[in-house]
């Protein structure tokens, strides 16, 4: 099936099926048509149409174009074959092709719905997508119902061939459809129904959904409300600028259009009005003149009269019974009678018009000439012809226009005749007085009332220019004998604000008055949507800036407070647009900026122990080294950037002792600098009490155990010189041994002392050792941060390397080897990082020639 | 320095286990290590074989947590031994003094034999 559907063929072949059942089944009844074509229609909107191959393209533009054209030409098409079929095709043909115009104004519509349904069910929830399919559908089906659709049809050729926002995804775009589509329904609802329904004019309307008229109306409408969606739209684009700009741009987008529009449509319903009471002016004198000389004629004792009578007393009996409603009004008749030509006039007649008098020949051409110039006067003329037994008979009314009648007119009407003063001198004023009308094509000359308006109003209170408008309207007259046609004066006419907006008809309704009414319905119906208008978008235009204004606002504080230092605030926007974006990346930045001060502070903090531990470390160590008679004795200390918890001292020991101490505490920070700040005060004090090696170490290896954490340990060798007997009694808690140069057997050795690290057991015991020294010898204290020292292989200073570095400084001082030390640490580190403290201390026993 | 995470492997024989370890010996490493130990100790193994022929450096508190594992064995009457150190290694374990209690071998079946005797 669905392949079978596929490409036009088969739908063209579909519809052509589809239209044939369906004027078969309307020749057979009506009772369920309607439901069976909208049942079919759904058929194949929902069933067929999604498996259409067209229906695949991925962007929704090019399905509605594929769409919309292929139908839109079939619909065309087969409107233009209704048209025909008005006037040249048989019953059934007419049947078949209105049936298929219905079928695919359904089909049609209910794609469209599908097509807009897809192209926002994108995301949205399940209960959203049913709402707004189920809006989209009666929408469109509610086209066809009321002949909306047409204009659809229109507005889609017309946009056609851009409908760019249809296919994109961008967010405005969708923005404006929606709004479209949205607007568009509410204000179907709201427009007066009567605008909807065609009215019955005489002219022939064609086949579109409705008559040309509604559709005239309906397009106009549809015209006002795609401004005020455009306007919506536009409303909504400017809401993303910044306030001021605007408001400029929706006085220029929205305000000022619209007050444009309403000021036409105004002024159009003002002159439509003026038109009305012309009308009714026209109507009420020479229609009604008309009429009654028409009906005269058609009397058969008139007739008799005219056969046989005096045609004075003709004249007379024809003005008699209206010289009450046109005051001056005489009659001239003229009969043919045997060869003569016999006339006859009424009463009060002017010489002029029976002596030398003749009805000239542009007054039997032109049979709508209703004002006439004879002499200096003017009047009303009606005029009729007719022939009664081969002889032709002739009937000419006149109506002067002044004094009396004029007055009647202008109190009835509520007008003022002006006669142009150059054509009639105002000498008499009452004989060139005048009224009444045709339409003249020189249009109306509008003149707002002047001061002497303001007499007028004193004059007659209903028509003052408080409450009306003032609008004057040219009145031209043809002369008599050269059948030229002249302004002659104007008519001022008073129009209420009451008449401009009423929908009444007067008085003598008439196929006239009924159309300028219903054009003046729609005027008012488009005026009243226009204010709504008005208020509608002005309401969207303040919500939407004040919106933008509170967003902003916001924006700003937050920004303040963060500039601040507030970094716990959060801005909060309840819109989604791209002020909320904008909050979002504040606050996200707001949060880095909060870490990124943590981490700062924390590094800060870091810092300043490592600084702190390292001024508590650089004052626990010597000031200078020990000047002992007989002995060299040098160190160097050079902390690692993070501190490595190194210690050396030296305690005298009365006069001939001195007490040598070197640690490591492992662990940095505080708390290897507070260890060893305990680590002296605890030796200073056991010093005191007894400086004997087992016993310090005894009582340090406590302290150690009390004061530590478990698995940090603190390295220690004490050792006690003494200076006259020269021997060294030592003892090493898990130190590196220190190294013994002896010159006399020019050997390196270690003075190994194996004992676990201070503060693993309590109460541990050390053995202190005693060796002797030798003139020339050297006693080497280092810690392991010489040894571990690494180059840029990674590989380790070591102790050989060391141990070749002292042995080969044997013969200097203990100044230079030092320097020799750590000149071949410095070559052999070139570069890399220096991990833990290095402390170094040479004893040097200096020999006899040393100045001993 | 090359700080790469330790790797340890153990070996569970009848009387002994052999722990067998990669990469520095540091806190987090000495760790591992420790961690493994007191498992094996729960498990009621005395003897113990460290074996860190594939680890070269060793820090202050790595030293510090051997010592401690060394302190547990003694505790519970066991054994502990080391093997396949490197000279340096071998030097500070001997001047941290861990050589009392603990016996370096050089290969790990030395070990092995003087424990299975």
């Amino acid at each position: 099936m669905s392949k079978w559907v596929e490409g036009r063929r088969g739908l063209t072949l579909l519809f052509a099926l589809g239209s044939l059942c369906l004027a078969v089944v309307q020749r057979m009844g009506t009772g369920y048509l309607r439901s069976l074509e909208i049942a079919i229609a759904f058929v194949t909107a929902f069933f067929i149409i999604p498996r259409l191959s067209f229906f695949n393209y991925r962007t929704i533009g090019r399905q509605l174009k594929v769409y919309e054209f292929t139908f839109l030409a079939l619909y065309l098409l087969g409107g233009v074959g209704t048209f025909i079929s008005f006037y040249v095709g048989s019953g059934p043909l007419k049947l078949i092709l209105f049936s298929f115009l219905d079928t695919l104004a359904i089909f049609l519509s209910l794609s469209l719905a599908f097509s807009f349904y897809r192209l926002y069910h994108i995301g949205a929830s399940k209960k959203r997508k049913l709402l707004l399919g189920l809006i989209v559908l009666i929408f469109f089906l509610n086209l066809i119902g009321t002949g909306f659709f047409a204009i659809l049809v229109v507005l889609i050729i017309i946009h056609g061939a851009r409908i760019k926002g249809i296919s994109s995804s961008h967010h405005s775009l969708r923005i404006k459809l929606f709004l479209l589509l949205v607007l568009f329904w509410v204000l179907f609802f709201l427009t007066p129904k009567g605008l909807f329904i065609s009215p019955k004019l005489p002219f022939p309307g064609f086949y579109f959904g409705s008559s040309l008229y509604s559709l005239f109306v309906k397009s106009f409408i549809t015209y006002i409300m795609l401004f005020t969606f455009v306007l919506a739209v536009s409303l909504v684009e400017t809401s993303r600028r910044l306030s001021t700009k605007s408001a400029i741009s929706y006085v220029f987008q929205a305000l000022i259009p619209m007050v444009i529009l309403i000021a036409v449509i105004a002024g159009n319903m003002v002159f439509l009005s003026v038109s009305l009471k012309l009308f009714a002016i026209h109507r009420s004198y020479i229609g009604s003149l008309d009429e009654y000389v028409a009906n005269l004629f058609s009397s058969p004792s008139f007739k008799e009269k005219m056969r046989n009578g005096s045609l004075n007393e003709v004249a007379q009996q024809v003005v008699a019974p209206i010289a009450h409603s046109f005051p001056g009004i005489f009659a001239v008749v003229e009969v043919e009678r045997g060869k003569e030509v016999e006339r006859g006039v009424s009463e009060g007649t002017p010489p002029d018009f029976f002596a030398n008098f003749s009805i000239p020949t542009w007054v039997v051409e032109d049979r709508l000439v209703e004002l006439v110039k004879k002499g200096n006067g003017y009047f009303i003329f009606a005029y009729y012809e007719g022939e009664e037994g081969g002889k032709r008979a002739r009937l000419a009314l006149f109506v002067p226009l002044r004094g009396e009648f004029i007055q009647m007119v202008e109190k009835e009407y509520a007008v003022k005749f002006i006669p142009i003063k150059k054509e009639t001198p105002s000498a008499d004023k009452g004989s060139n007085a005048t009224t009444i009308i045709h339409p003249d094509k020189r249009g109306l000359v509008i003149s707002l009332d002047t001061k002497k308006g303001g007499k007028q109003r004193t004059e007659r209170k209903e028509a003052s220019f408080l409450n009306s408008l003032i609008l004057a309207y040219p009145l031209s007259a043809v002369d008599w004998e050269r059948g030229e046609r002249k302004r002659f004066a104007e008519l001022k006419l008073y129009n209420s604000y009451t008449a401009i907006f009423s929908l009444s008809e007067g008085e003598t309704p008439s196929f006239f008055s009924s159309y300028l009414v219903l054009i003046r319905a729609v005027n008012l119906a488009v005026l009243v949507v226009a204010f709504f208008l008005i208020i509608f978008s002005t309401y969207i235009g303040g919500r939407v800036s004040r919106g933008m204004k509170v967003s902003l606002t916001k924006l700003v504080e937050g920004v303040r407070r963060i500039g601040c230092g507030d970094l716990e605030c959060k801005i909060k926007l309840p819109s989604r647009d791209e002020y909320y974006q904008l909050a979002r990346s504040i606050n996200l930045m707001t949060e880095d900026l909060k870490k990124y001060l943590d981490e700062v502070v924390e590094n800060e903090r870091i810092k300043q122990e490592l600084l702190t531990a390292s001024t508590i470390q650089l004052s626990m160590l010597p000031v200078a080294d020990p000047k002992i008679p007989g002995y060299e004795i040098v160190s160097h200390f050079r902390p690692a950037k993070e501190v490595g918890g190194d210690y050396y001292d030296y305690f005298p020991l009365g006069d001939d002792r001195l007490a040598i101490v070197i640690g490591d505490v492992s662990g940095e920070g505080i708390s290897a600098g507070l260890l060893m700040a305990m680590a002296k005060s605890c030796l200073l004090n056991q010093i005191r009490v007894s400086p004997d090696v087992p016993k310090v170490m005894y009582a340090m290896n406590n302290m150690v155990y009390e004061a530590l954490r478990k698995r940090l340990l603190m390295t220690l060798c004490y050792s006690v010189l003494d200076i006259h007997s020269r021997t060294l009694t030592f003892a090493s808690a898990g130190h590196h041994f220190p190294y013994l140069y002896s010159k006399k057997g020019g050997k390196l050795s270690e003075l190994e002392s194996i004992a676990y690290p201070l503060g693993v057991r309590r109460d541990s015991t050390y053995r202190a050792k005693r060796i002797e020294l030798g003139p020339g010898d050297y006693l080497v204290f280092y810690t392991d941060g010489i040894i571990e020292a690494r180059n840029q292989d990674g590989e380790e200073f070591g102790f050989e390397r060391f141990e070749r570095v002292i042995l080969s400084h044997t013969i200097s001082s203990a100044r230079e080897m030092r320097d020799g030390i750590l000149k071949e640490l410095h070559e052999f580190s070139r570069g890399e990082p220096q991990f833990d403290d290095i402390t170094l201390v040479i004893i040097k026993v200096k020999e006899e020639e040393d100045g001993f | 320095m090359k700080e790469e995470e330790l790797k340890v492997t153990v070996r569970k024989e009848d009387n002994y286990a052999v722990i067998s370890t990669e990469g520095y010996i540091n806190n987090l490493g000495g760790e591992k290590i420790a961690k493994e130990c007191y498992q094996l100790m729960d498990e009621g193994v005395k003897n113990f074989i460290l074996n860190l022929a594939q680890s070269r450096v060793i820090n202050s508190i790595g030293i510090s947590i051997l010592i401690e594992i060394i302190e547990k064995v003694l505790e519970v009457k066991g054994n502990i031994s080391f093997c396949a150190l490197t000279p340096t290694i071998a030097k500070t374990f001997r001047i941290m003094g861990l050589t009392q209690y603990a016996k370096v071998f050089a290969t790990e079946e030395e070990a092995i034999k003087a424990i299975t005797g």
